[in-house]
Formats: C-alpha cells, structure tokens, sequence
C-alpha cells in the first residue's frame, strides 16, 4: 500500500509528497540527492533513514545511525512499526504519514459562522485591520487636538495606550481557547477586537452629528446602548472561536452581559443624578458649524421656556 | 474681605480676576502708625462707652462651649443689642442646637440672649435681653467728613475689650450694599463691635476686613431702619423676614441693573456689556500670545461682578450677581478642532455662590439653539431653587456662538438669590441686548 508523506520544514512551510503507488521495498530519506525524499534540512544525515513496505500493507522505518536521531512522536526510535498519522521528526523536520485512503475532515462552511470566523486569520487581515484601527485613532487625535504642544512621546503613548487593552484582552481569550479549544486562534481574536475597536470609533462622528442637532438623543441613552451594542457582537464573536459553547448559549452570553452592564450603568447614572452638585450638568455639546443642519428658535420663544425650568426647580428641592 | 467673626466661618467675597485682594482673617495686631491720636479721645472713648459693649458668645448646648464669638452693644433701654446678622446665624438657622451669652470683660455675669429681628441683607441682628441694665450707646445724627478719625471697639481674639482707631473714608463707592470705608485694623472677634466719631455716637457697625486696615462698617442708617422696623414682643418667622429681605435685595439690584447703562463695547469682533450700574465692576483679560507658544485659541474676556456675597449661613452665600463675556478665536486650528476647544470652555461654567445639599435644590436645566439677529447661538438656562426659602432661585444663563468657523463669543451671566420674575425680566433684556 502506497504512502502520502506531509513534510513541514523549519521555517513552517508544509508540502505534500505522494507515494500512493509505492507498494512494496524501500524509500530512502536524507539530504543527498539520491534520496526518495530529499529533505533540505541541514540537522539532517544525507542518509537519514528509511521506510520499508511490508508485505503485509504495512510500513516501518529505520534509523541509518544518524548524527541526530529520529523521535516518533516526543520518544527517541531506531527502530519501528508505523501507522496512518504517525509523526516522525528527523532533524528538524516533521514527516507526517498517511495512508491515501485516510480519511480528512470535511471542508470548513463560510455559511458557519464560527468556521467563517476561524477564517479571519490570516497576517494580512492583521495587517490592514491595525493600519485601519491606526488611522481611525490618528483621527480622532486629529479632530480632538485643540493646539496644545505636541510630542512624539505623548503620541506615542496615546496609541500604546489604546492597542495595550484589546491586546490584553484577547490574549486572555486565545489562553481560553488554547484550554477550552487546543488551539489558541490568536489571530482571528485579534482581528474580531481591530474591528470591535475601528467601529466604534467611526460611528460616534456620524452619531454625535445627529445627537447635536436633536439634543433628545443625548437624554435618551443612545450613545451608551450603541457601544453596548457593539461590545455584545464582539462578545458573540470572541466566544464563537473560542469556546465550543451551543450557539444558542453563545447568543444568550452575547445579550444578557451588555444589558446587565447598560442596567448597573442606568443605576450609576440615577443614583448619582439625586447627588448635591455645585456645577449644573448641562448639555454643553458644540460642534463645527458645517454639522449644524437645524436652525433655532427666537429669542422669545426661549424666554418662554423658563417658567417650565422654574417648575422643573422646584421639584428638585429635597 | 472677610468677615470679623471669630472663628469668623467664611470668606465675605472674593475679589475679581488677578486683581483680588488677598484675604484673610489673621492679620497682626501690631502697633501702626498711620492714625495720629490723642490718647484722650481714644481713653475717652472707651471709658464713656464700654459698660454698653459685650462680647457675644454663641454656645453649643451639647457640647456646652462657644463655637464663635462677636461683639455687640446696647441700643436700647428695653436690652435691645446690636450686632452682625453672621455672628448669631447659627442660632437663627439651627436654634436648638445653639443658644446665645452676653459676657463682659469681668465675665462676672451672663446674660441669655435671644434673636429679636434680623437684616440679613446688611449683616445686622437685634438680640434682646430683658433684664439687660447698661448705658444706652446714642446712635449718630450728623455726617462724617473723610478723614475724620473713628474708633472701633469689640473683643478680637478672645482678648478682651479692644479700641481700635482710624479714619472714617466715606462710603465704599461699589458695594452691592452701603458698607462705610474705615481704615483701622478689624480683626475676627470684634463683629457687630460699635464704632464711634469723637463724640463718642455710633457711626457704624463692626463688620469685614480686607487686611491692610482695610475694614468697613454698616453704617448707623441701616441699623436704624432695622430699629425702627422692630416692634418689641412681636413674634416673627425670621426665616421668612430673611427670605423677603433677599428678594427686596434682589428686586432693588436687578432693577438698578435694568435702569443702568447697557452700552455695548467692543470684545474681539463682538460686542459686550460693560459696567451697567455702579455695584458692578468688570475686570478684563486676555492670553499673553508673546509668552504662550502653543495653538491654542486666542481668548479675551470681561467679567463684571457684585464685590460680596450675602452670608445667609457658613455654608451658603447668595445674592451674587455676575456677567461674563469671553472671545474666542484661532487662525491655527481647523473649526473642527476649534469647536472642540470651544467646547471644554462652553462645558465648565459653574455659579459664583454655593451650598450644601441641605440649604439648595439640584439644578434643572435646558439648552436650545437660538437666532438672535442673524447669528445662530446655544442657549443654556439652569436654575435651582432654594430648600428652605421658597420662591429664591440660584439662575446661570450661558450663550454661545454656533454659526462661525473659527470664532466664538460666550455671554453669560448668574444671578443668584433671586425671584422668577426677576430673573425673566433680566433675561430678556440680556437676550434684547445681543451682545453679538
């Protein structure tokens, strides 16, 4: 019976090396060139080991007194029988070995959400996501900036500042993967926060616009339950890679911590709106002109407004 | 200025801008110099007047002993005594937890007394002792002329009976109420202390110090009106006399205020109120951009305000009135940028007066864009009314610029210890006046 032989070198890079139709006598395996398999890896013996086809379908390898061994597994062989999925390393290469007839687990679905999010892996995904999420920053340090003296340091520190708690974060959550899991899925955790972290960025300019110009919006709460919003599909992404919990509590998880966040928050806000204060909190919200889409009232009809915030005194006297 | 209790509880007022004087109670009482005195008059002075001065002790009843002193003297052959409103106003406000003794130099004996009226507004009390035997201090008739030497006498500092003396300067030119000039050393203990002319009649009332002998007096006028308001043995509700002095106080300023002179002058590219009545004194300033490097807005600004508060409890001081207007302005940032400045400033006005929970209500407030004349602006009025004086509201009005790019001009003002139709009618003509 033939053999399919995966070879991940040193530097991670993984080919496939076919000898389905091998049936029977000897695969040689080294670093010289006459080799059935070459492998380029200098910790490897040019005459390194070999396999040998048994009659019986099955396979084994030996050792030729190599300089640095061969491990089936974590333990040192000389010698011995191997099956379908055996990993041998030899130098610093990995020979992984399966029969053609074994069988691989099916392709992952993109209609998943939790395989299309497994997906979300890759370097360059990493790479545009954090030069977005730097320019989405370097924005908002733009607009917020109102002429103190800059320095390289101080920025510096803002950005380290701003990436230092998502990192933290989802390092947390791949060290819960890797237990819950096996695997660590740094990456796509990161990703899902990059984009956790450049949406909520973006969608205040177009938000604080409005809420400027219908002031109600600010009373109402809305700022807070949009981030909260936010906050809970990236909780509901996070745990789709990271945990293998039924999609149905997953869901529940997703909902029930940012509505119990927005209740502590709604009792922070009204405990606090009965506290004695000096200062008056009032909506002191300005912005650029070009913003400003309504126009106001006229001077009388905001004199006649005051009776009613005389009323509304009144009954905050306690 | 602060006042001339002792423990004296709080700051009077506190001087505009960089130009504040600096307070404080603890000024030496060294010899000066500055007053050439023949002995005789002062000896004089005080030999025909002490029996008539006590020193006013207010007692805690729990912990039987006195938390602050002041001074007081008999107007009154019924045992009426003058004094200042702020010596006795714990035993006013809380009057189970406090009473009030009458002692002299000797401390042979205590008089019990209690409050007979107030005038909160001036800083005057009457107390009453009934069984009170002393000389009458004669209360003076005739004028002053500025220079004319005055003696004060109280009991600073615990330190017994004192005579100070110093020069009558007329009345202070801007004070929110008539408060008399006195150059002489005023130090805490001798509030509500007489002071005297040479012929040894009353001519004001011991009140605040400013440091550097500079002190004043309530003038005997005011301590005779309160005398002739008070009938003897008539039962008051003295938190309600102080209410409806408060907003007689306010009705006198603001129409004072509405009958002045609103001239509109200058301020960046917009225009501003400036010294609408006597009582109001505006101080200017602006950013030093010789010395301040960075891209920060240019601002200047003017504000315009009462010289005291009215002291109603150690804790709460009312009827202060303050005008402000401030110019904003920046060719360096982008109006993005400057609006976000424009913003933290527009965020953080906050009253000139304050108060615990216990004497004042939360502030309602509401905002609104508002045209005046072609400029669209943001308008912000908050009030919050007072806990145990109904109908006295604290009022802040903020207005600002919206429609230009990289501009702004902020007005404001805060009114506080007022009524509802004062405060509208003030508004109003704020807004008329456009200050844009």
């Amino acid at each position: 019976m033939g053999l399919i032989i995966e070879v991940t070198g040193d530097t991670r890079t993984t080919r496939l090396e076919n000898f389905s139709s091998v049936a029977s006598g000897l695969l040689s395996i080294g670093r010289a060139r006459d080799n059935d398999l070459i492998l380029d890896d200098p910790y490897v013996d040019p005459y390194h080991g070999q396999i040998i086809f048994g009659e019986t379908g099955t396979w084994s390898y030996q050792d030729l007194g190599s300089e640095n061994g061969s491990k089936r597994g974590k333990e040192s062989v000389n010698d011995c029988a191997l099956t379908s999925a055996d990993v041998l390393t030899l130098g610093k290469t990995r020979l992984q070995f399966f029969d053609p007839s074994h069988r691989v687990a099916p392709a992952l679905s993109l209609h998943n959400s939790r395989q299309r999010l497994l997906s979300f892996n890759t370097w360059s995904t990493s790479g545009l996501l954090l030069i977005g999420a730097i320019l989405t920053l370097a924005l908002n340090i733009y607009v917020n900036y109102t002429g103190e003296k800059l320095d390289a340091g101080m920025l510096m520190g803002i950005f380290l500042g701003a990436f230092s708690l998502p990192l933290i974060v989802s390092t947390a959550w791949s060290l819960l993967a890797k237990i819950l899991c096996g695997r660590s899925h740094f990456l796509s955790i990161v990703n899902v926060a990059l984009v956790a972290l450049i949406i909520l960025e973006l969608y205040q300019y177009p938000f604080i616009g409005v809420a400027y110009n219908f002031p109600a919006i600010d009373r109402g709460y809305l700022g807070v339950v949009l981030n909260l919003l936010v906050f809970g599909f990236y909780l509901y992404a996070t745990l789709l890679i990271c945990t293998r919990l039924k999609d149905q509590t997953n869901k529940l998880i997703a909902g029930l911590v940012p509505a119990v966040v927005f209740c502590a928050y709604l009792v922070i806000q009204i405990s606090n709106a009965d506290e004695h204060n000096n200062a008056p909190n009032y909506n002191g919200r300005l912005l650029a002109p070009v913003v400003l889409l309504r126009s106001g009232e006229t001077p009388d009809e905001f004199i006649q407004r005051l009776p009613g915030i005389f009323d509304d005194a009144d009954g905050l006297i306690d | 200025m602060s006042l001339t209790t002792n423990p004296a509880p709080q700051c009077a007022i506190s001087s505009p801008g960089l130009f504040a004087l600096i307070l404080g109670f603890c000024l030496s009482v060294g010899a000066h110099t500055a007053v050439a005195l023949s002995a005789a008059d002062a000896r004089s002075t005080f030999e025909l007047t002490h029996g008539a001065i006590y020193q006013i002790r207010v007692i805690d009843i729990a912990a039987n002993n006195k938390t602050s002193t002041g001074s007081g003297f008999i107007i009154d052959s019924n045992g009426l005594i003058a004094t200042n409103y702020h010596v006795v106003s714990n035993a006013v406000n809380t009057p189970g937890k406090y009473r009030i003794e009458l002692l002299q130099n000797d401390e042979s004996q205590v008089y019990i007394a209690t409050v007979e009226n107030v005038d909160v507004v001036n800083d005057l009390a009457l107390l009453h002792v009934p069984e009170l035997q002393g000389p009458v201090l004669p209360l003076a008739g005739t004028a002053m002329a500025q220079g004319d030497t005055a003696y004060a006498i109280g009991y600073p500092y615990d330190l017994g009976i004192t005579v100070v003396p110093g020069t009558y300067n007329g009345l202070a030119p801007h004070s929110a109420s008539d408060r008399v000039h006195f150059t002489g050393s005023l130090n805490p203990g001798m509030s509500g202390g007489p002071a005297f002319n040479n012929q040894g009649e009353v001519i004001g009332v011991n009140v605040a110090s400013a440091g550097n002998q500079v002190s004043f007096l309530i003038p005997v006028q005011r301590l005779l009106s309160l005398y002739d308001g008070t009938s003897m043995g008539q039962q008051r509700d003295l938190k309600d006399t102080m209410r409806q002095q408060l907003v007689g106080n306010s009705n006198r300023m603001i129409e004072q205020m509405l009958d002045g002179n609103w001239q509109l002058l200058p301020l960046g590219r917009a225009q501003a109120l400036d010294e609408i009545t006597g009582f109001l004194r505006c101080w200017g300033d602006s950013k030093n951009q010789q010395e301040q490097s960075d891209s920060k807005p240019f601002w200047a600004q003017r504000s315009c305000q009462t010289d005291h508060n009215i002291f109603v409890s150690p804790s709460l001081m009312t009827g202060k009135i303050e005008l402000q207007f401030y110019w904003l302005e920046s060719a360096e940032l982008n109006s993005a940028q400057f609006y976000e400045h424009y913003e933290q400033i527009f965020s953080r006005f906050v009253p000139g007066n304050s108060g615990r929970e216990e004497d004042l209500g939360r502030w309602a407030c509401e905002d609104a864009f508002v045209n005046p004349a072609t400029e669209v602006t943001k308008a912000v009025f908050c009030a919050r009314g007072y806990d145990a004086m109904p109908g006295l509201y604290d009022v802040l009005f903020l207005q600002g610029s919206v429609s230009r790019a990289q501009e702004a001009h902020i007005i404001h003002f805060t009114l506080a210890g007022t009524t509802r139709e004062l405060a509208q009618k003030f508004t109003q003509r704020f807004v008329e006046t456009g200050a844009w």
